[in-house]
């Protein structure tokens, strides 16, 4: 927060930041609120927020003085929640990201914020859609995310599963977004309602924020169709028009920034929802709702699984550090058709001969080697040249059309659901979830 | 015919504040790598957008976000090549703040003897208006408490920021509004004073001050909408009310005077309900009233109950003859009902009115009676669709409730072309400020501020004195400094060869000529002019052809000054190609040339000059034409 000397006159006057202050500085004079300090910025200046709402930096040496105290924080608009019999119940679970964020004094950037509650004030408009309920299950960004969390997450849509709501929307980080939506497709199994995994672009802090159309879509969908299954739902095109709800296995993020990051890749959109209208289009074949349908929850993994792009020049310790640490799988995202640089050509590649003895090493040690593309669109065919039929001559599983996250994230469960390195190979070569699709038109 | 008001401004405790708003020429936007100026291509997508109504940084709401929250438009964006990115489409954060306007921006604090912060932090203004993608415009004070010598006094001047310039509304009707985009984050400056007393001649001179100060930095930009006025206006027992976009200098005393009429009324409507006796516990909500017209012969009403519209009455307690009252030129208090109802997209009819033009007298006796509305009350209808008649009624009772209890309501109104105003939206409050959380705060040392400070353009008599130097009369010389082509003199008097006062006089006299015959002088540019003078300086055309080329250029601004001259057959002639004019010329007069003798030469200067006027210089004309006459000899 702010410099050892300013704490010590704050302390000694009592001061707090959020209380009212007069600072004079030379000649003049300023009264405002002393705000907290991002740690990032000047440590010997004080933040002062003007009457007229600026925020100012006042530097070292100054005078200062309380003249009141914190002034009367307004209430998040906070939302009493009525049960209505003739709606459905959607259950809303958090688990943190941009969908509900706001500034944060330590960095001055912006962290995940907001309780369930608050987020359901924030977007009123949901409970005319149906009757809500929520659970903050984490209130983390997407990147910090570790595998354990798809577990909880599994096992919190279940518990809502269980008790009989007829849809679930999970609040979630873009970032990392479709790694979980691809995750829940393989662990949740014959889930029978929709669970709709929604995110925000832009903080929902700002009154453009994509969030709440993002949020009301999600609902409606849930609502207005009988659809059951694990999707995305985002916005279609950068237009506050309608959402593209995707497919669990079949989506990655894009773009950085654009709010119609999410595409489908490999595959249509499931539906569009629309957002200013009511329409819903579906564009796939779907499996309907059936609550009575039970679920099969599938969710024992194995994280110790490893991604690895391969690049010119990728060393062979890459590999070999897996071994040695004892990893159990790796999806490798090759270049091209499916490849990585095994052939000595000359003196400056003979470290290639290295990586693919080191990846027949991995898989000689028990490990499961698959191979995805960086193209990121496209099918893998490890036949075309040498180089494909030398890694499927050690072992390596070519993972068809799946986007290198969906296949990460597949292997990590395939090992999870057998030791036998036989079954894992089987497992990934099935379509399990419609992350692989048999014929491509694109 | 309506008179100006007449106050005494002292007595009736005028207060004024001044915004100016000035757009800065920077070569790129504030926040992004976009051109910094408006695009003259067409537009070549949209994208469409809701905003929402979010807390600020204390938790609170903003009374005119929520306002404008509740009048639930989409708005339409239209996209531009080089002049929009991902930024102004809010589809990317923004990058950091642009160091060149910073510059000038700080220089203008400097030049104004402000405190410059030591930390500037870009925050976010909430607008929800639409007019700015992200839902709020990025603003950050540069400089406080500064001060400027207006007459005997000195005048402080509260603050400067450096703010991003909103997106350009094309159109707009009840459901959205349509902006473009490429107005959007061009780097704006704003002057703010503080409250000061005096009289509404005074404004306009202290924001025509300020405007000098700001032309000498050399990086404003000029044209219609490139400097705008924002006025703080309050009479004793008034409020402060904020008018926004009063578009030029000669406008801000009549605004300023009528704004001091307006609420001086306002404030006798207040004392006279007080003395009809009118109560808070008077004023209803209104009522569907559409059964009562179900058989009106009112074309109005019919053709509303047609479009399946209600009809909203209520009883606006003791206000009988009020809304007749005139609060300043041509503005009654029943017209600035109407704007509150308008908002909301629906019409408005009142007792007060001629009920005859509207063929409603008998319905409106119906309406009294089955409302309960006595002699001293007045009665008004809305009309719409259910929801916004409703809405729309309801503000203009609550609107009728803050005259009796409150009189002048603190709000921001949008200043017209005939200098009244019309109500905007409630006044924001602090609670729409909120850190920009995407760009860091930028620390400013003494050396940045020392290197400014020992950059500071020169002040305006030395600049005088200088134009003086140059050549310029003394009428011309002040014209120049108060005129907006201020640089493009400075800098045209530098890159080309041609005498100053010619540049000038074409700037100040040449263009007042144009604009008013109606050219769009507001499309010459710089380079144009440059162009211009360069070629009237290697003689290639004649000064005689500037005026004729600006009309040409004015309308087709993105062809070359060289192809408007050729094709303008502006070219000059060289002197060969002149001799063969007037040798030609000679030898079909020898007729006349023998009758007239000495008045000959004026006659056939007349002849030639009707073939080259504009191609090369009259004295050279003059000088060849004698010349070949003595051959004659």
């Amino acid at each position: 927060m702010y410099s050892h000397s300013i704490e010590k006159i704050l302390k000694k006057k009592k001061i707090e930041p959020g209380d009212q202050v007069k600072v004079t500085k030379g000649k003049n004079v300023y009264t405002g609120t002393l705000m907290p300090k991002p740690e990032t910025s000047d440590a010997n200046s004080i933040i002062l927020k003007l009457p007229t709402g600026y925020n100012i930096g006042i530097g070292m040496k100054f005078k200062i003085e309380k003249t009141g105290g914190k002034a009367a924080q307004g209430k998040l608009l906070s939302q009493e929640i009525e049960f209505d019999p003739k709606k459905l119940t959607i259950a809303i679970l958090h688990t943190g990201g941009t969908l509900a964020s706001r500034i944060d004094y330590r960095t001055g950037g912006v962290v995940s914020a907001f309780s369930p509650e608050e987020l359901l004030g924030m977007f009123p408009e949901l409970k005319e859609i149906a009757n809500i309920r929520t659970r903050l299950v984490r209130q983390m960004l997407s990147e910090d995310m570790n595998p354990a969390h798809y577990q909880i997450i599994a096992k919190e849509v279940a518990r809502e599963i269980k008790s009989g709501v007829d849809g679930i929307i999970v609040g979630h980080g873009t970032d990392t977004l479709h790694y979980t939506s691809a995750m829940l497709s393989f662990m949740l199994q014959d889930v029978p309602i929709p669970v709709i995994l929604v995110g925000a672009q832009r903080s929902s802090d700002r009154g453009s924020s994509d969030a709440a159309m993002n949020v009301i879509c999600a609902a409606k969908f849930i609502t207005k169709t009988d659809y059951a299954g694990v999707g995305i739902c985002m916005h279609a095109t950068s237009s506050d028009e309608a959402c593209w709800i995707l497919h669990g296995c079949k989506v990655r993020k894009m773009h950085t920034s654009k709010r119609d990051a999410f595409q489908p890749v490999g595959a249509t959109p499931v539906a569009k929802v629309g957002y200013l209208n009511d329409e819903i289009e579906f564009y796939q074949e779907y499996k309907r709702r059936d609550k009575k349908r039970p679920l099969i929850l599938k969710d024992n993994i194995e994280p110790k699984v490893a991604l690895i792009k391969t690049h010119p020049g990728i060393s062979p310790r890459m590999i070999e550090v897996l071994t040695q640490e004892r990893y159990r799988g790796v999806l490798l995202e090759g270049t091209g058709l499916g490849h990585v640089p095994v052939n000595e050509i000359d003196e400056f590649t003979a470290s290639n001969k290295r990586f693919f003895d080191n990846i027949r090493r991995f898989i000689h040690a028990g490990g499961v080697a698959a191979m995805a593309s960086q193209t990121i669109y496209g099918r893998v065919n490890m036949n075309v040249y040498s180089t494909g039929r030398d890694l499927l001559s050690i072992g390596v599983v070519p993972c068809e059309d799946m986007t290198p996250e969906t296949a990460f994230v597949k292997l990590m469960w395939a090992l999870g659901q057998s030791i036998d390195t036989k079954r894992v190979k089987e497992l990934m070569a099935t379509n399990i979830a419609g992350e692989i699709s048999e014929r491509r038109e694109e | 015919m309506t008179k100006e008001p007449k106050f005494d401004y002292e007595k009736i405790g005028l207060k004024f504040g001044i915004e100016i708003h000035q757009r800065l020429a920077t070569t790129h936007k504030l926040f992004c790598n976009c051109d910094a100026k408006i695009s003259n291509e067409e537009s070549d997508r949209t994208v469409i957008r809701k905003m929402r109504i979010v807390a600020g940084e204390m938790g609170e709401i903003d009374p005119a976000a929520s306002y404008e929250f509740l009048r639930n438009r989409f708005f339409v964006y239209k996209l531009f090549p080089k002049t929009t990115c991902l930024v102004e489409q809010d589809d990317e954060p923004p990058h950091e703040i642009n160091q060149e306007a910073l510059d000038v921006a700080m220089k203008i604090a400097l030049m104004l003897r402000c405190d410059i912060p030591k930390e500037i932090q870009v925050m976010r203004k909430t607008v929800i208006d639409g007019s700015n993608t992200a839902g709020f415009q990025r603003t950050a004070v540069v400089g406080l408490n500064g001060s400027m010598r207006y007459k005997k006094d000195r005048i402080r001047i509260q603050s400067i920021s450096i703010e991003e310039e909103s997106a350009g509304i094309v159109e707009s009707d009840v459901n959205s509004v349509t902006y473009r985009l490429d107005r959007l984050g061009i780097p704006l400056i704003e002057i703010t004073t503080e409250a000061l007393r005096g009289n509404p001649e005074d404004a306009e001179e202290i924001a025509y001050q300020i405007g000098i100060l700001l032309r000498s930095t050399g990086k404003c930009m000029r044209g219609i909408g490139t400097i705008r006025q924002d006025l703080n206006v309050s009479v004793a027992g008034g409020d402060k009310v904020e008018i926004k976009g009063v578009q030029s200098l000669d406008l801000i005393q009549k605004v300023i005077k009528n704004e001091a009429s307006r609420q001086k009324r306002l404030l006798e409507i207040k004392s006279e309900l007080k003395s009809r006796g009118c109560k808070l516990e008077l004023f209803e909500r209104p009522k569907d009233a559409t059964e009562l017209f179900a058989e009106t012969k009112s074309k109005f009403v019919q053709k509303a109950i047609q479009n399946n519209d209600r009809i909203f009455a209520v009883k606006l307690p003791k206000f009988a003859g009020l809304l007749k009252m005139e609060l300043c030129e041509g503005k009654t208090f029943g017209k600035e009902l109407s704007e509150y109802a308008g908002a909301h997209g629906a019409g408005i009819i009142h007792s007060d009115e001629d009920l005859k033009k509207y063929n409603l007298e008998e319905e409106f006796e119906k309406l009294k009676a089955n409302i309960d509305a006595e002699e001293q009350d007045c009665v008004a209808i809305v009309a719409g669709s259910s929801h916004r008649a409703n809405k729309a009624c309801a503000s203009v009772v609550e609107r009728c409730k803050t005259a009796f209890i409150i009189g002048v309501p603190r709000e921001v109104r949008v200043s017209n072309i005939d200098g009244t105003s019309k109500f905007l939206r409630p006044m924001p409050g602090s609670a729409r400020m909120y850190p920009e959380t995407d760009v860091p705060p930028k620390r400013i040392d003494n050396e940045t501020t020392e290197y400014l400070k020992n950059h500071l353009p020169e002040s305006w008599d030395v600049k005088r004195k200088n134009f003086l130097r140059m050549g310029l009369g003394s009428d011309l010389a002040d014209q120049i400094i108060r005129s907006e082509y201020l640089t493009d003199f400075e800098n045209l008097t530098k890159t080309t060869k041609v005498s100053p006062s010619l540049v000038a006089s074409v700037l100040i006299s040449t263009l007042k000529d144009l604009r008013r015959d109606n050219v769009a002088v507001e499309n010459i540019t710089e380079s144009h002019f440059a162009d211009i003078f360069r070629m009237v300086g290697e003689k290639r055309i004649g000064k005689e052809a500037i005026k004729k080329i600006l009309v040409e250029v004015s309308k087709n601004p993105i062809d070359a000054v060289f192809n408007v001259v050729q094709r303008l057959g502006l070219a000059s002639i060289t002197k060969d190609e002149l001799a063969r004019v007037v040798v030609d010329v000679i030898g079909k007069n020898r007729e006349m040339i023998r009758k007239e003798k000495s008045h000959a030469a004026k006659i056939l200067m007349g002849m030639v000059m009707s073939q080259v006027r504009g191609k090369i210089d009259g004295k050279v004309v003059s000088d060849m034409l004698k010349k070949e006459l003595k051959k004659l000899k």
